[in-house]
């Protein structure tokens, strides 16, 4: 960018900033936005035919992404050209080098000498005390005083005062470019916010009846294959397969074995997404043994993002338990096999003459704590059946702590416990219209990021009325006369 | 003196008659008849809200005939006549023709084949009943995102005949109020109930009296019952009663409708005055305008009264808000420019926001009560309403853009300076939508991270949203990098149309996200009538320069960065870069290049 014919004054970095002048140009940014606006796009369209989760792995966490352009017609195709595109990785990454490189080579330090000294120091302090002040227990204690909403006007003000220094700073070392500065800042913090989601959040759901005891949760979008061994009378021995391990069994044909597995496992059939019915007149059951030798899998294609039912994959398998090398029965197993609705159906298997059970269920996180659903409300609008508000009444106790209370959780009203969030999510409704509901599934959300998007929030709000707001105030003086 | 009365008098007399048209249909009542006003004004329970019979009948009939009114021979019954004559006269009401049957193939089946009749009576319709039956059997067979736009109209044509038979029974509208305060109300006839008391049973006898009344025509007594009927509801349940008879009174006041007309009215007022008669046109538009939106601003509240929500609550209401948002930001554009363009757009933009409004109305109670995830006034008044002034931003923006875009190409009226001043109005207006849309979207984050535990996830509403942020974003810094000058920005602003409509309408049509709240057929058809006519006009501005009538402004031309004086030059320098909503536009035509190039010769003192 930099113009050769003009004698660049002979400073050491000259070399440096030539190579990173191109980097920081404002036509790469241009170009870089069209190119996010392109993905986010096409990654939109492309939820017609394939599920969230999947689109978030194949378009925006992905250094690459190849585009089917069947995603621009109504019907998915079967022989659709794919376009290699830069995926939401790599614009990331070249927007954050963007930004830096700008910020190293255009945005100059105003400030020199004493100033410089004090804008920087408070830059320095602004940032530890907004850092403190998220990481600290105040934003929650402030907005539970006030009981959830009305607590957000006394926690800006607050917030106000931590984040005050950092304007400051920025104020006395950029001038008029502070605005500018911060909307920039809390850009990259965002896009690093969405880099740290991506490697460490995880999503599970939690399902209670009301007057049971839970210390798990689940996630949805994975099963695992377990073989319960419920010989100790103090707790039940759970051996478990992951998808990922069931997957490479069926399409490579290898035995499961592990030295503390009682059997190996032969994973015969798996289907990513399923369906059970019953046999046909005629029809030979695949299994030999439990549920399967009266109903047969069949496979459904993979669910997209955009139905209307907002369904998940359940996946089906047919798996054959072999020991010393002698088959001891074919089991077919899914999560589709349930007693009632998250309690999954386990299979009697009798291995070495004792006792087993078996069960594809959704992969399980257990935790240190466990919860107990007191009572589960579902309010409805006035002679109608439209739901108001969905609320559990929870009791918490986690031994090992001191910790034996109860709690509500409500819709956009949850419970942050633990580094974990729990939302009100759904419910089990009941087996008959009329009936009570049977229970409350909660969302349980680990993120350790989650106060990032809150700060970039704030700092980007200020950096945006600061630079707005100082150009329409220059505005407005000069067209009054 | 005399003078400046003169010339207030014309702006005066029409801010008058506007502020009449609004007043007339509250004031005025007619003397003779039976008083069905104040019967459409009694409460009752229905879908979950307490709401008028007026509201009721309006909804009903909207949804089936896609009009507020029925015509009767000669006459033109209210809503509330209508839904008189459906319970107390239902032969006579059976054939009043109120049916939209659009879809050719569905008129031949249904043998209601009459080349140039559009709407049909209960009667006609259900002669062919036992098709329409059968017709919704076989649709029921497929699933409703794979059926075909005659099985669509099946569908809706036959729940609009089950609204029709259950408005005609009453059997989901409560009129009578509960005994105590919570319970729920009963219907007329009081099945809920073992044991109803005295005032419960007056009032269900009332229904039935003035209803026994209408039918035999005994216009007075029908007054005088319902009168009583009033009294009686009035008494049980005072705060109700009274919001219902204000919701009642909204509804006769039609206020949006009559915005239409004077908003529509201002624009071609404004749209003569380019050619002729300017001054005079242009005051007198400048008060109708101020009066309309005014109306258009007390619609908005009595809304939040009525429904007690935040004023966007749905596609609907956030038409209305994103053109008063629009016909505001149009006016404090047209305060630091004065030169009628602000008020041309403002009131392009309020005709036309209302007329999508409009035809949002026909598919239900427009103030219907809300999913439980969205039952949070706190978010609604802010991520919603930031977001929707984003939108509302960035549809101006584009709307300047097409008005540089027609009169550049199409009049000559596009002088350098005008065209200057254009461009820094859609400038001014861009930075607004950037700060709005990228604030809503955060908050719409924060929103989600508070009901959903994550604060992006890619979901096709939330999605709709950062493209408008990253939109306006590369608008901005194409003008700061120099790429796009005063044409350019008008040309990009008209694509941000294109854009605002994917994310308001478009993704609602992919299917069914958490955020989508209402889908229409006929929105798909009229989204891509507008993205056409927008692509149209992004064509037409990128026509070579020579060719548009008004010729090049000279800032526009590729050799300008030479001509850029030195004074403003240094200024840049010792600012660091151009600023924002700067006035003079030959600073950020820059070339980022020399940008870099002076900033290096700075002396670092």
């Amino acid at each position: 960018m930099t113009s050769p014919t003009r004698p660049t004054p002979d400073r050491p970095q000259s070399a440096i900033r030539r190579i990173i002048a191109p980097l920081a140009s404002l036509k790469l940014t241009v170009l870089l936005i069209a190119l996010s606006i392109i993905l986010v796009f096409t990654g939109t369209l492309a939820q017609r035919h394939q599920g969230i989760w999947d689109v978030l792995h194949t378009y925006f966490r992905a250094p690459i992404v190849f585009i089917p352009l069947d995603i621009f017609l109504s019907e998915r195709s079967e022989r659709s050209f794919a376009v290699p595109f830069p995926g939401g990785y790599t614009i990331g990454l070249l927007m954050l080098l963007n930004l830096i490189a700008a910020h190293a080579l255009r945005f100059r330090v105003k400030a020199r000498g004493r100033r410089l000294l004090t804008g920087a120091t408070l830059v320095a302090v602004g940032v530890l005390s907004i850092f403190w002040f998220h990481s600290g227990p105040l934003p929650a204690r402030i907005l539970s005083d006030a009981g959830g909403y009305a607590g957000v006007l006394p926690l800006m003000l607050v917030g106000a005062l931590f984040y005050a220094p950092l304007v400051a700073g920025c104020a006395l070392t950029f001038a008029r470019r502070a605005g500018i500065v911060l909307i920039h800042a809390s850009l990259m913090l965002l896009l690093a916010g969405e880099g740290v989601t991506a490697a460490t959040a995880l999503e599970t759901q939690m399902p209670i009846y009301v007057g049971a005891t839970s210390n798990w949760s689940q996630d949805i979008r994975e099963v695992e294959l377990v073989l319960i061994d419920p010989s100790s009378p103090e707790s039940d021995l759970t051996i478990a397969i992951s998808q990922s391990a069931l997957q490479r069994a069926a399409s490579s044909g290898e035995l499961i074995a592990n030295p503390a597995m009682p059997v190996a496992i032969l994973v015969d059939r798996y289907f990513p997404n399923s369906d059970i019915r019953p046999l046909s007149p005629g029809e030979q059951p695949s299994a030999t043994a439990g549920f399967g030798v009266n109903v047969a899998a069949v496979g459904l294609p993979r669910v997209t993002g955009v139905d209307r039912n907002r369904s998940i994959n359940v996946p089906a398998a047919i798996v054959t338990l072999l020991r010393e090398g002698l088959p001891i029965g074919t089991y077919l197993v899914s999560p589709h096999l349930q007693l009632a609705s998250f309690i999954p159906a386990e299979q009697e298997v009798r291995i070495a003459d004792r006792p087993y059970r078996l069960a594809m269920r959704f992969r399980r996180f257990h935790k240190p704590y466990s919860m107990r659903l007191d009572a589960f409300h579902h309010d409805l609008y006035p002679a109608t059946n439209i739901p108001k508000n969905f609320s559990s009444d929870i009791h918490i106790s986690d031994p090992a702590r001191s910790i034996d209370h109860e709690v509500k959780i409500k819709m956009n009203n949850p419970l942050r416990f633990e580094g974990e969030t729990f939302f009100q999510s759904g419910y089990i409704p009941a087996n008959h219209p009329g009936e009570p509901d049977l229970g409350t599934v909660l969302s349980v959300v680990k993120n350790p990021g989650w106060t990032i998007p809150y700060i970039a929030c704030a700092a980007g709000l200020i950096g945006l009325v600061y630079q707005f707001g100082a150009s329409l105030i220059r505005f407005l003086r000069r067209s009054t006369p | 003196m005399n003078d400046r009365l003169r010339k207030l008098a014309l702006p005066i007399i029409a801010a008058l008659l506007a502020t009449a048209y609004f007043i007339t249909p509250i004031v005025a009542r007619p003397n003779t008849g039976p008083d069905t006003d104040a019967f459409g004004e009694l409460p009752a329970s229905h879908a979950g809200r307490y709401l008028p019979l007026d509201s009721i009948a309006r909804t009903a009939l909207l949804s089936i005939s896609g009009r507020q009114t029925v015509r009767s021979g000669g006459d033109r019954l209210d809503a509330t006549t209508w839904f008189l004559e459906l319970i107390a006269r239902p032969d006579a009401a059976s054939e009043l023709e109120i049916f939209r049957v659009d879809h050719p193939e569905l008129r031949a089946t249904l043998a209601l084949s009459n080349d140039s009749q559009r709407r049909f009576s209960f009667s006609q319709v259900m002669q062919g009943r036992e098709e329409l039956q059968r017709q919704v059997q076989l649709t029921q067979m497929v699933p409703s995102e794979d059926r075909s736009l005659f099985q669509r109209r099946v569908m809706q044509l036959s729940d609009q005949v089950t609204l029709y038979q259950t408005l005609g029974s009453m059997l989901d509208v409560h009129p009578i109020p509960s005994a105590q305060p919570g319970q729920e109300w009963m219907t007329l006839s009081m099945r809920q109930s073992s044991a109803p008391n005295a005032a419960q049973k007056a009032i269900a006898a009332g229904y039935a009296a003035a209803f026994e009344a209408y039918q035999s025509h005994d216009i007075r007594g029908f007054n005088r019952v319902v009168a009583d009927l009033r009294a009686a509801v009035a008494a049980e349940s005072p705060p109700i009663a009274r919001r219902a008879a204000d919701e009642a009174r909204f509804n006769r006041a039609n206020v949006f409708q009559r915005s239409i007309v004077l908003y529509l009215t201002v624009s071609l007022m404004l749209a003569v005055s380019w050619l002729r008669w300017r001054p005079p046109l242009m005051s007198a538009a400048t008060a109708i305008l101020l009066v309309v939106w005014t109306a258009h601003t007390i619609g908005i509240i009595a809304r939040i009264y009525l429904s007690g929500r935040p004023p966007v609550t749905n596609l609907y209401s956030s038409a209305l808000f994103i053109g008063w948002g629009m016909a505001l930001l149009g006016l404090g554009v047209e305060y630091f420019y004065r030169s009628g363009s602000g008020l041309f757009v403002g009131a392009v933009s309020g005709f036309l926001t209302l007329m999508v409004a409009r035809g949002l109305s026909s598919s239900g109670d427009t103030m219907a009560v809300l999913q439980a995830v969205l039952d949070t006034n706190f978010w609604l008044a802010t991520h919603v309403i930031v977001i929707t002034l984003g939108y509302a931003a960035t549809y101006l923006a584009g709307l300047l853009g097409a008005l540089f875009i027609i009169r550049g190409t199409a009049t000559k009226s596009l002088s350098p300076q005008e065209s200057k001043r254009l461009a820094q109005m859609i400038y001014g207006i861009v930075c607004f939508a950037t700060l709005f849309s990228f604030v809503g979207t955060i908050l719409g984050g924060i929103w989600a991270d508070q009901s959903w535990g994550r604060f992006w996830g890619w979901d096709p509403k939330e999605n709709g949203a950062l493209i408008i942020v990253l939109w306006n974003a590369l608008i901005l810094h194409a003008r700061w990098g120099g790429m796009a000058r005063a044409r350019g920005i008008a040309v990009l602003a008209v694509a941000g149309n294109i854009i605002t409509s994917w994310s308001w309408f478009g993704v609602n049509m992919l299917g069914r996200g958490l955020h989508s709240y209402g889908f229409i057929d006929s929105a798909a058809f009229w989204l891509i009538v507008f993205v056409a006519t927008q692509l149209a006009l992004i064509a037409l501005g990128s026509w070579p320069l020579r060719l548009w009538r008004s010729g090049p402004a000279p800032h526009d031309l590729t050799d300008n960065s030479r001509k850029v004086p030195q004074r403003p030059l240094r200024a840049a320098t010792r600012n660091g870069i151009v600023s924002p909503l700067s006035s003079d536009s030959s600073i950020s035509s820059l070339h980022s290049a020399r940008y870099v190039s002076v900033t290096q010769s700075e002396p670092g003192s």
